[in-house]
C-alpha cells in the first residue's frame, strides 16, 4: 500500500524514531521512506525493499561485511536507507556509505525496537509530523517574540529544513544564507515584485510565508530550503513557519513601536548601525546627554532592525531627512570632523525627541518607514523601485507628510542620493540631510531633492554664526524699522535687481513709496545702489529673512 | 582449474621434486593458502623435515596427463575403492603448524600413519597423494613420499586449502576420507574408522590428545581413483607459482601482469587500512574459525573501499558492499613490494597489497561442489559474484 505523504530519510533522523541514531555519511537523506524492511538473517534480499528502511538485526550484522553488503543492496535496489547496530558500524562503514550515498544510522537501542517504532511512523506520516508541529509550537512559545531565538527554533526543531527571514528587497535579515540564497535567485528569475511563483518554488524545494509589517507594510518573508522535499512535508513545513511568522509580526511591531515611544534608543541605533557598516557617524545624537541612561538597544542585527523600521537592507535606496525649517542643522556629518551643535530654541533637539511620535503618527499615513531621530531632524530611508515616477511621488508623499505636520512643527525635508547597499547607507543621509538643509532656504514645507538647487546652495551653505554680524551691518535700520517694513523693501528691491518698478509690484505698493523707502534707507547708511555696499546688503538680508521675524510679507 | 599461461621465464612441468623445486614449491603453495597458513617461523620444522627427507633422493610426480606408463592401473577400470584393496593414501598435517615448533616431530610419524593404515585396510601403497596444496599442507606428503620412496600424485584434492578434511574433491568423487590413521609425536598411532559425516567431532580431540598436531593418512584408495578426483597437476602449479612469485620481474609494479602469471585476475590493488578481529563470532559456523576482516582502500580506479572476510582462509571479498570474490574461488594477498604472499594473521594496517584472484577447479563449482565448500558451507548466504563499479 503507498502511503501518501511519505517521511522522509531526514524526518526521522531529525526528528523520529531515528533521533538518537550516529548517521554514517549523511548524503541521500531527501529520500521518502515507504516501508520498514526488518533483515534478521544473512539471506539477501533483493525484492519490496525500493524506498525502505532496512533493519539489520544484531542476529544478521555478523561483521562488518553484513552491513556494507546490506549497503550496497540499498544503493541497487534504492531503498531509503539502513540502520543497523551501533556495535557492527565500522569505520570501513561509514566510507562505503558515503562513497555509494546511502545514509546508515547506528543505533545503541534493539533494532526490533526501532524497527517497530519506525513502522508506526512510517504508517502514520500526518501524525509523526503532528509531532513535530507541536513540539515547534511549544519551542516557538519559550523562544518568545524576538526575531533570532525564533529563526533559531526554526532552524534547530524542523529537520533538514534551512530557514530564513528576508526582507521585502530580498535580504537576509536572520537565518541561513541557502534558504536566502535560492529565495533570491527564483525571485530574480520571475522578474516580479510579488516573488517566484509557488509552483517555482516547489521546484526548488522552497517553502515560503509571508510576514506581514505593522499596518500596510510587508515586513518579509519566512523561506525555507527543504532538503528532504514531499508535498506533506511542506505542507507541514509551511504550517510551522505560519506560526513562526505571526511572533515575527508582533516582534516587528514592537521594534517599531519602541523606535517611535523611545527615539533616543533609536538614534543610539541608528548611529551604531552606521558605524556598524563602516562610516563613523559624527552627527549628534538629539538629547545626547540623556543616551548615557537611556537603554541600550536590543542585541539585533543591523539588518533585522532596519527591517523592522521598514528600511530596505539591500539594494538601491533613498534617504529621506526631515529638519525643523527654521533652525539651522548642524553640520555635515562628515567623518572626522567635529559637528556643530544644534542651534539653541524652542525647536532645539530636545524637541526634535519630544515630537517624535507625533511626527511618526503623521508620517506612517503618508509613507511605510519609520522615521528615526539623527542631528537635529529625523532620517528614513526608502527602497527605490525601478517603476516610473518613483521619486515624483516619494516627494509628493513627503511633502503631504510636511504639511499635514505644519501646525505641530514646521518642517522641510531633503530627498537625497540614490545609492545601493547598507554600506552607503550613510551616504545616502548624509545627502538628504544636505538637501533638507538647502530646502531651508525655500522655506517651510519645500522638499528638495539632493542636487537640485543649482547655485542657490551656496546661500544655503552660509553659515548661521553670520547672522550676528548681519545685524550688525544693519543695526541703524533695524533700530529704526520695528515693523520690518525698511528691511522688507530693501531685500525686494535687492531681489530684483534694483529696480524699484519691480519691487512695488512684488511688494504690492506705489513705486512712489518705495522711492521714498530707499531713500529712508539711504539716509540710515544703507544704500542698495552701492556697488561697494550692494553684496553685503544683500547677504545681510537674506540672513536676516531666515529667522523668524524677519520674513517677507 | 584454469592452468597458468605458459610464461618466458616459467619453468617446464617437472616429473620429480628435488631441493631444488623445495623452495618455489612452498611459497608457491601460499598463494594457493588463501590467506590463510603462511610458512614464515611456524613452518620451520616442517621445512627441514621436507629437507632432510629430499636429501635421500627426488621424488617423482606421476598424474594422469603425464608419464601414464608409469603409474599401474593408472587408467584401468575401477568401479570402487572397496572392490581392490587400495594402494594410495592422502597424507597431510592436522593441527597447527605452530605446535610442530614446540613438539617437534621425531620423522617416523608418516611412516608410522601409513603403515598403520596398510594393516587396516590390508592394501600395500604404490603412491601418495598430497590432500591439499595449501602451504605447507603441501610437504607432509612429500616427506612421506620421500620417506617411503613411492612417486606422489601430481594432484591434490583441494586445489586450495578447506579446514575440514571432508572438503575434498576425493569426497566428492566419492571416496570415503576414512579409516584413516593418525600418528602423533609421542609414538601415538591411531586408526579412525567410523562414517565421515562426525569426522571432525572426532578428530579435532584427537589432535588434541597428541600435542596439537598429528600426521593424517586418509582416503585409501586405489591410484586410478585418485588420479580422476584429483585436481590435476596441483604440484606443478605450486612451483611454477613459487617461481613467479620469487623471479618477479616487471610484474613487480604490475599487479595485473603478475595476477595474469599466476592465472588469475587482480581484484584489488591498494592499502590495508584497518584490521577487524571478532572472535566472539568464531563459533558461529560449524568450522574451527578465527574470524577476521581486513579493509583496503583501492589506489587506482575507483578508488573502492574492499573488504575481505575471512575465517582462517579469506572467504569472500566486497568492494564497496559488492560481492567481488567468494569462496570457493581463492583469494590471495601479495604484498606490492616484495611479492611474497601474506597471511592475514601478519596483515597491519598501512601494508601495499594486491588482491589476487585464483579461479577454483571445476570440481567445486558444480553444485554438489558448492554445497560442501561454496559460501553457504561457512555460513556465508550465495550473494553471487557481480562485477563491481
Amino acid at each position: 500500500m503507498r502511503i501518501a505523504n511519505p517521511l522522509s530519510v531526514a524526518e526521522l533522523v531529525r526528528s523520529g524514531p531515528l533521533a538518537e541514531a550516529r548517521p554514517l555519511g549523511t548524503a541521500g537523506l531527501d529520500g521518502e521512506v515507504h516501508s520498514v524492511r526488518l533483515l534478521d538473517e544473512l539471506a539477501p534480499v533483493t525484492t519490496g525493499i525500493a524506498h525502505a528502511v532496512l533493519v539489520v538485526t544484531e542476529r544478521a550484522a555478523r561483521g562488518g561485511w553484513t552491513v556494507e553488503a546490506t549497503v550496497r543492496t540499498a544503493w541497487e535496489r534504492a531503498a531509503a536507507c539502513v540502520v543497523i547496530p551501533a556495535s557492527s558500524a565500522a569505520t570501513s562503514t561509514e566510507l562505503v556509505a558515503s562513497r555509494l550515498g546511502v545514509p546508515v544510522l547506528a543505533v545503541d537501542r534493539s533494532t526490533q525496537d526501532v524497527g517497530l517504532e519506525l513502522a508506526a511512523a512510517v504508517a502514520r506520516p500526518d501524525a509523526a509530523r503532528a509531532v513535530v508541529t507541536a513540539r515547534c509550537a511549544n519551542r516557538l512559545a519559550e523562544a518568545g517574540a524576538s526575531a533570532r531565538p525564533i529563526l533559531g527554533v526554526l532552524n534547530r526543531e524542523l529537520p533538514g529544513v534551512d530557514v530564513a527571514l528576508v526582507t521585502p528587497s530580498g535580504a537576509i535579515a536572520a537565518g541561513r544564507t541557502s534558504a536566502a540564497r535560492l529565495w533570491g535567485e527564483c525571485a530574480a528569475a520571475a522578474a516580479t515584485d510579488a516573488g517566484a511563483p509557488e509552483a517555482t518554488l516547489a521546484a526548488n524545494r522552497l517553502v515560503s510565508a509571508p510576514v506581514p509589517g505593522p499596518g500596510r507594510r510587508e515586513f518579509g518573508h519566512l523561506v525555507a530550503l527543504v532538503h528532504g522535499y514531499s508535498t506533506g512535508w511542506a505542507a507541514t513545513v509551511r504550517g510551522v513557519l505560519r506560526l513562526a511568522a505571526g511572533l515575527l509580526t508582533g516582534w516587528a511591531s514592537t521594534t517599531r513601536l519602541q523606535a517611535e515611544r523611545e527615539p533616543r534608543v533609536a538614534a543610539v541605533t541608528l548611529r551604531r548601525i552606521l558605524s556598524g557598516i563602516g562610516e563613523e557617524s559624527t552627527a549628534p545624537v538629539p538629547g545626547d546627554g540623556a543616551v548615557s541612561q537611556s537603554p541600550r538597544p536590543e542585541d539585533t542585527t543591523a539588518e533585522l532592525r532596519l527591517a523592522s523600521w521598514g528600511w530596505p537592507t539591500t539594494g538601491p535606496m533613498v534617504a529621506v531627512a526631515v529638519v525643523p525649517a527654521t533652525v539651522e542643522p548642524a553640520a555635515s556629518p562628515e567623518p572626522g570632523v567635529a559637528a556643530a551643535p544644534p542651534a539653541p530654541g524652542p525647536d532645539g533637539a530636545t524637541s526634535v525627541i519630544d515630537h517624535s511620535r507625533e511626527v511618526n503618527a503623521v508620517w506612517s499615513r503618508h509613507l511605510t518607514t519609520t522615521l528615526i531621530p539623527y542631528a537635529d531632524g529625523w532620517v528614513s530611508c526608502h527602497a527605490v523601485s525601478e517603476q516610473a515616477g518613483f521619486h515624483t511621488r516619494l516627494v509628493r508623499q513627503v511633502e503631504d507628510a510636511v504639511h499635514e505636520l505644519a501646525p505641530l512643527v514646521e518642517l522641510v525635508a531633503g530627498v537625497g542620493r540614490v545609492e545601493t547597499g547598507t554600506a552607503r547607507l550613510a551616504a545616502t543621509i548624509r545627502s538628504s540631510w544636505e538637501a533638507a538643509r538647502d530646502a531651508r532656504s525655500c522655506g517651510p514645507g519645500a522638499v528638495v531633492r539632493a542636487g537640485t538647487l543649482g547655485p542657490r546652495r551656496l546661500l544655503a551653505g552660509i553659515p548661521a554664526e553670520l547672522v550676528g554680524p548681519a545685524r550688525e551691518v544693519l543695526a541703524d535700520v533695524l533700530a529704526a524699522d520695528p515693523d520690518r517694513v525698511l528691511i522688507t523693501t530693501l531685500a525686494v528691491v535687492l531681489d530684483h535687481g534694483g529696480s524699484v518698478q519691480e519691487a512695488a509690484a512684488r511688494l504690492g505698493v506705489h513705486r512712489n513709496t518705495v522711492t521714498a523707502r530707499l531713500d529712508r534707507l539711504r539716509s540710515l547708511g544703507a544704500d542698495p545702489q552701492s556697488p561697494q555696499q550692494r553684496l553685503a546688503l544683500h547677504l545681510a538680508c537674506h540672513l536676516l529673512r531666515e529667522q523668524p521675524g524677519t520674513e517677507d510679507s | 582449474m584454469t592452468a597458468s599461461p605458459p610464461s618466458p621465464s616459467a619453468p617446464p612441468p617437472r616429473d620429480q621434486i628435488t631441493l631444488d623445486e623445495l623452495d618455489d614449491l612452498v611459497i608457491g603453495a601460499e598463494l594457493f593458502s588463501s590467506g590463510g597458513g603462511g610458512t614464515d617461523g611456524p613452518a620451520d620444522s616442517l621445512l627441514d623435515w621436507a629437507r632432510q627427507a629430499l636429501a635421500r633422493g627426488p621424488v617423482r610426480l606421476l598424474g594422469p596427463d603425464r608419464n601414464p606408463g608409469q603409474a599401474p592401473e593408472a587408467h584401468a577400470d575401477d568401479p570402487g575403492n572397496r572392490a581392490q584393496h587400495p594402494d594410495c593414501v592422502a597424507v597431510l598435517l592436522v593441527g597447527t603448524p605452530t605446535m610442530l615448533e614446540e613438539h617437534l616431530p621425531t620423522g617416523n610419524e608418516t611412516r608410522a600413519a601409513v603403515a598403520a593404515l596398510e594393516r587396516w585396510t590390508g592394501g600395500s601403497l604404490r603412491a601418495i597423494a598430497p590432500l591439499n596444496i595449501a602451504g605447507v599442507n603441501c610437504l607432509p606428503a612429500v616427506i612421506t613420499a620421500a620417506q617411503l620412496d613411492l612417486p606422489l600424485l601430481d594432484i591434490d584434492g583441494m586445489g586450495r586449502g578447506f579446514p575440514l578434511v571432508e572438503q575434498t574433491t576425493y569426497a566428492l568423487d566419492g571416496i570415503d576420507p576414512t579409516p584413516l590413521a593418525v600418528a602423533g609425536g609421542n609414538g601415538e598411532v591411531v586408526v579412525v574408522d567410523q562414517p565421515a559425516a562426525s569426522l571432525e567431532s572426532m578428530l579435532r580431540p584427537l589432535v588434541l590428545g597428541c600435542g596439537g598436531w598429528v600426521i593424517c593418512a586418509c582416503y585409501p584408495a586405489r591410484v586410478s581413483r585418485f588420479l580422476r578426483a584429483g585436481i590435476p597437476g596441483s604440484i606443478n602449479r605450486a612451483i611454477q607459482a613459487g617461481h613467479a612469485l620469487r623471479h618477479p620481474g616487471d610484474t613487480t609494479s604490475d599487479g595485473h601482469a603478475l595476477a595474469r602469471r599466476l592465472g588469475g585476475r587482480l581484484l584489488c590493488r591498494g592499502r590495508v587500512v584497518d584490521v577487524e578481529y571478532s572472535p566472539d563470532r568464531r563459533s558461529t559456523t560449524s568450522h574451527p574459525a578465527s574470524v577476521s576482516s581486513l579493509v583496503i582502500e583501492e589506489a587506482e580506479r575507483a578508488r573502492r573501499i574492499v573488504r575481505l572476510e575471512a575465517h582462517n582462509e579469506i572467504l569472500l571479498a566486497l568492494a564497496d558492499g559488492g560481492v567481488i570474490g567468494s569462496v570457493p574461488d581463492i583469494i590471495c594477498l601479495v604484498g606490492q613490494h616484495f611479492r611474497r604472499v601474506i597471511d592475514i594473521e601478519q596483515v597491519t594496517p598501512g601494508l601495499d597489497v594486491d588482491v589476487i584472484l585464483l579461479p577454483a577447479a571445476h570440481h567445486w563449482h558444480t553444485a554438489p561442489g558448492m554445497a560442501l565448500a561454496g559460501p553457504a558451507a561457512f555460513g556465508l548466504p550465495e550473494l553471487g559474484n557481480r562485477p563491481c563499479a
